[in-house]
């Protein structure tokens, strides 16, 4: 059966933050939302693409020389995103690695192979293997196909998503998942497009509909300041969960990292910048989620 | 259970006191063994006595005649030298070659040492009567045998043979000394030499056990009557007491068996001193101490004398006296092992011979212990098993995350079995203790000479790949390099039969024999051969390295032809002129990394290395056997040779130990730890060291202490043999190597010890920060 099939960004083995216990990651690209603040730039889109890495790079021009579409910018050495093939030819030929592909076409048993690698590790440390992105829950099929071979041997899958799938088709794979990290941005579907392009009405009833069927979801919201950290919004927040009777959140602190990332792939990529919360604005926003009854669990 | 183990001691002031008055002392050089050593043998009447005699009547002499010393605030007194942290020279061992470095310890970079003036005049003066008459030089026939070994040791390439400076590297029979006291040890050597004629060998031997016995009884009555003089003049009642019961102590033992808990740790430390004087090879370890002093924590508590707190006081006022020894080598040496370390291992936990766990209250004191020390000394090890209880793991990985590194982890579900396969009884296996380092031996049993020489295997395959300007097959090339390391192994083997037959022959140790099962019944010195087990150990260093450079040439040049053998030669000739051969090379997989293909590579060097040298019986009659750990040769070896297929450059620190090559593990420890399990331990049953490094932010915190106990069970389980933990904050080293005076108590793990950071050869310190952290 041809399935559609992910490109993979990232296999990250010894992830001791996405779940309990050591787990693999594994990251696949595509992701139907934009976040301005995404972590994971490079796995928004759903082609391969190029990361330019430029403290490494030693001026040579021989990147530009052999891209066969001329995608590379002969001065920033960043690659054109809708010119460049991934061909990958830039990747070769780079000698100061600079260049490095990211996202490769895996074989379902290739995946399979590198994430049962560690499975002795997770049986000890209760831990799993968790599937991130990009949004794992757009490959339903190719999901299920993998999930399917994993539970074989028990292992405990967690998925990490934004909410944005296919309900329908998902449904069909929960048997083979123990835990859903499910991410909240935005509960007003203006603000939610204009920070992450889309609208948020299939995520809020994608959500409603899990939790009916779904005993053990783990809700996330990454706490962006001046965009969904004041009262009002966590107040929605806090009622919205309530009402579909769940009673905790967690959240997480926003961190610039995904600045230095988005500009390894478009060095014209929108900069978003806002200052980190300080432990006393964090202490705040978690008082006011638990006035308004839900328990809030934050990490350092 | 006596009381509960969950209880949390506050470190007591005596405690911090004792740390505070080490962490301040200076570190300097002793002259009095070696003056009062070469006055004895100077003196012609004493040349004419047999050897066994001499030694011990010099270290007779050396226990009644040094200073001796009570320290404010201490409960186990006793001092290795006249300095609050020392070290002896032992000029009929490292002799000459050290005392050349005289007008260098105080200025050297690396490990300098305090050495007054006097004490310089008087060492400089023992110099002339000992040039010739040094171990190194006395173990070969002709001058220019005696001048090749020597130069080979000095500015070794091949291999570093510490049995030069005397064998050590034991764990002395403790639980007889405490049970039976020296009194026991004099009674039994008095019976058997009524059985053989006066002045035979097996008649001096005897008598030099009795002298040398006599000596301890003496040597302890000596501290009693400090500790009375010392009682008469204090002011403060409370430590009145305290030196009057210090003064009965030492009146009684060693000589008798030790009454209570106290006594016993005084009768330990006695013995602990003056085997340290008999010989330089370090490496001497108290071992289980948790299981030999039990009975007296349990009978002190039954009788009210003791309780829990005052018990670690004693334990922690023992402990700490460790760190007052340190080895004294030469510059040269130095780079052999930096770090100053003298290899006292104190070990708790592990499996009894019929299966049960056998931790008690005393190993989860010593735990608390390395955590409040935090001290260079003793080297705290810890035994674990699959059923070990989760409260010790727990206490394990708590005491691990403050970031002392200390305990290291060794395996009891593969250890007992690596030793049985090399002669051990099952019940002997499985009481095992590591010394030294990291090295597995039998209480009281073994005289292993575990840290017999160390060997640099990748001297061995540069002769097999420069051997031929091609290859006609990569097995061509492999079995090259077997026959390259038996040729060498001969010419090595013999020099390490010269240097144990010399021991035996000019520096049979008798008091180490003392306690040593086997010596006495035979009469036969551990040095001859007396001891039950009898193995040598050699460590095969640079194992990873060779096996990613073998690899490397199999993709490269014979798999995938991208170079050619002469293309890869000059390169390797040039230091790699053409960078891009270099990135290639580097490309290739590294051992570490959960691939099967190069981690066979290593498994092949170091199994091929082991079942070689496994052929060869040592002079005292038992095997040499293999180790995988490097103390720092593997920095200094990897100075001194060129770049290697590898892609390593010219220069380059080799792995430590069974680590992989520094930052070569790119796939994280869960990958590292498949590639290492990979591995049968059963072939290195002189010991292993992993070293893994992670950032402080990993194994802070439950979810990371237990990711790290998750890591450590799954290695285990999986028959993984040992495992050191650092805790580092690379930031803080970088600061600490630029200004050293700032931070001057940063305790690392290095090659199966603890040392202070500042201490370590640069090389060494680089590669702390450098190597991969997880």
């Amino acid at each position: 059966m041809d399935r559609p099939t992910p490109y993979i960004f990232d296999i990250q083995r010894f992830s001791i933050h996405d779940g309990p216990g050591i787990r693999t990651v594994l990251f696949t690209k595509s992701c139907p939302l934009k976040c301005k603040w995404c972590q994971n730039p490079e796995s928004q889109k759903s082609k391969p693409e190029v990361g330019f890495y430029f403290e490494n790079c030693q001026d040579c021009n021989k990147c530009v020389e052999i891209c066969p579409t001329n995608a590379i910018d002969p001065i920033t050495k960043i690659s054109n995103y809708a010119a460049c093939i991934a061909c990958g030819a830039c990747v070769d030929i780079c000698e100061n690695d600079a260049r490095r592909m990211i996202g490769q076409k895996m074989s379902e048993q290739e995946i399979i192979t590198e994430l049962l690698k560690d499975i002795d590790f997770y049986s000890d440390s209760e831990g799993g293997i968790t599937f991130s992105g990009g949004e794992p829950f757009i490959y339903p099929e190719f999901l299920g196909g993998i999930l399917k071979e994993l539970k074989k041997q028990k292992i405990h899958i967690n998925i990490e998503t934004c909410g944005q799938f296919d309900f329908e088709k998902v449904a069909n794979i929960l048997p083979f998942i123990d835990l859903i990290y499910f991410d909240i941005k935005h509960l007003d579907s203006q603000i939610h497009k204009e920070y992450t392009v889309i609208a948020n009405e299939t995520i809020l009833s994608n959500f409603g509909k899990l939790i009916t069927v779904f005993e053990n979801i783990q809700v996330r919201i990454p706490l962006i300041p001046n965009v969904n950290d004041d009262k009002e919004h966590i107040k929605a927040v806090c009622d919205f969960l309530l009402k579909k009777g769940h009673k905790l959140v967690h959240l997480l602190p926003y961190h610039s990292m995904g600045n230095s990332k988005a500009i390894r792939i478009d060095y014209k990529a929108e900069i978003f910048k806002v200052k980190p919360h300080t432990k006393e604005e964090l202490n705040k926003i978690k008082s006011q989620f638990s006035e308004f009854g839900i328990n809030p669990i934050t990490y350092d | 259970m006596i009381e509960s183990t969950t209880q949390t001691n506050q470190q007591s002031p005596r405690s911090i006191a004792l740390k505070k008055a080490i962490l301040d002392a200076e570190y300097s050089i002793c002259a009095e063994r070696a003056v009062i050593w070469t006055d004895y043998f100077k003196n012609k009447a004493n040349q004419q006595k047999p050897v066994d005699i001499q030694i011990a009547e010099a270290l007779a002499r050396v226990l009644r005649e040094k200073s001796i010393t009570i320290y404010p605030d201490e409960l186990i007194v006793g001092n290795f030298s006249s300095k609050r942290i020392g070290g002896s020279i032992y000029p009929e061992l490292h002799g000459f070659p050290v005392l050349l470095d005289l007008f260098k310890f105080t200025t050297r970079k690396v490990n300098p040492l305090k050495v007054t003036k006097q004490e310089r005049k008087q060492l400089l003066k023992t110099m002339p009567f000992w040039t010739f008459r040094f171990l190194g030089m006395k173990a070969f026939k002709g001058i220019g045998n005696k001048i090749r070994f020597l130069l080979s040791q000095l500015k070794s390439t091949e291999y570093v043979i510490n049995e030069t400076g005397g064998i050590a590297h034991f764990a002395p029979d403790y639980e007889k000394l405490v049970n039976y006291g020296i009194k026991g040890i004099l009674a039994e050597a008095k019976e058997l030499q009524t059985k053989h004629e006066q002045g035979s060998e097996k008649w001096n031997f005897y008598e030099s056990v009795k002298i040398i016995n006599t000596a301890m009884i003496d040597f302890g009555a000596r501290y009693s009557k400090e500790a009375l003089q010392l009682a008469e003049k204090e002011q403060s009642t409370e430590r009145k007491n305290e030196l009057i019961t210090i003064a009965e102590i030492c009146k009684n033992v060693p000589l008798n068996p030790a009454k209570n808990l106290q006594e016993a740790l005084q009768s330990i430390f006695f013995v602990q001193i003056a085997i340290n004087l008999e010989s330089l090879d370090n490496g001497i370890s108290p071992g289980r101490l948790d299981q030999i002093l039990f009975k007296f924590y349990e009978q002190g508590i039954t009788s009210g004398e003791l309780n829990r707190e005052k018990a670690k006081d004693l334990l922690s006022a023992f402990s700490v006296k460790f760190a007052e020894l340190i080895p004294i080598l030469s510059k040269q040496i130095t780079e052999y092992h930096s770090g100053l370390m003298s290899g006292q291992v104190i070990c708790v936990g592990g499996k009894n011979a019929d299966g049960t766990d056998s931790t008690n209250e005393l190993s989860y004191i010593l735990l608390e212990i390395m955590q409040e020390l935090g001290l260079r000394q003793p080297n705290f090890h810890a035994r674990i098993h699959n059923n070990a209880p989760a409260e010790y793991l727990d206490k394990i990985f708590s005491v691990l995350s403050s970031g002392y590194g200390s305990p290291a982890l060794y395996n009891d579900e593969i250890i007992p079995e690596a030793l049985q396969l090399n002669g051990y009884s099952p019940d002997d296996a499985g009481n095992y203790t590591p010394v030294g380092c990291v090295e597995p031996t039998v209480p009281g049993k073994s005289f292993a000479s575990t840290d017999a020489a160390l060997f640099n295997v990748i001297s061995v395959l540069e002769k097999a790949i420069y051997s031929k300007s091609n290859f006609d097959s990569f097995e061509s090339l492999l079995s090259t390099f077997e026959n390259q390391l038996k040729l060498k192994f001969n010419s090595f083997i013999s020099d390490m039969h010269a240097i144990e037959k010399a021991n035996h022959k000019f520096h049979p140790t008798p008091l180490s024999s003392s306690f040593i099962e086997g010596c006495i019944s035979s009469g036969t010195c551990s040095t001859g051969g007396g001891a039950i087990y009898n193995l040598s150990g050699v460590q095969c260093v640079g194992a990873a390295d060779a096996g990613d450079s073998l690899y490397a040439i199999k993709k490269a040049v014979f798999d995938d032809k991208t170079i050619s053998y002469s293309e890869l030669i000059s390169e390797l000739k040039s230091n790699f002129k053409n960078d891009q051969i270099r990135k290639q090379l580097v490309k290739i997989p590294k051992f570490g990394n959960d691939n099967q293909g190069v981690d066979e590579m290593t498994m092949y060097v170091a199994g091929t290395f082991s079942k070689i040298l496994n052929e060869y019986t040592n002079y005292r009659g038992g095997k040499y056997v293999t180790g995988l750990y490097s103390m720092t040769t593997h920095a200094y070896f990897g100075k001194i040779t060129g770049a290697l297929p590898s892609g390593r450059k010219k220069g380059v620190s080799f792995a430590s130990g069974i680590s992989p090559t520094n930052g070569a593990d790119k796939s994280g420890p869960t990958a590292m730890f498949n590639s290492l399990n990979r591995i049968d331990y059963t072939k290195f049953p002189n010991g292993v060291n992993l070293n893994v490094k992670f950032n402080k932010q990993t194994l802070t915190g439950e979810i990371g202490k237990n990711a790290t106990k998750a890591l450590v069970k799954t290695f285990f389980k999986r028959k993984g043999m040992q495992v050191q933990i650092n805790v580092l904050d690379p930031d803080v080293l970088i600061k600490a190597q630029k200004d050293p005076d700032s931070y001057p108590n940063i305790l690392v793990r290095v090659s199966g010890y603890s040392a202070y950071f500042n201490d370590l050869t640069v090389e060494v310190q680089n590669e702390l920060i450098t190597r991969r952290k997880h």
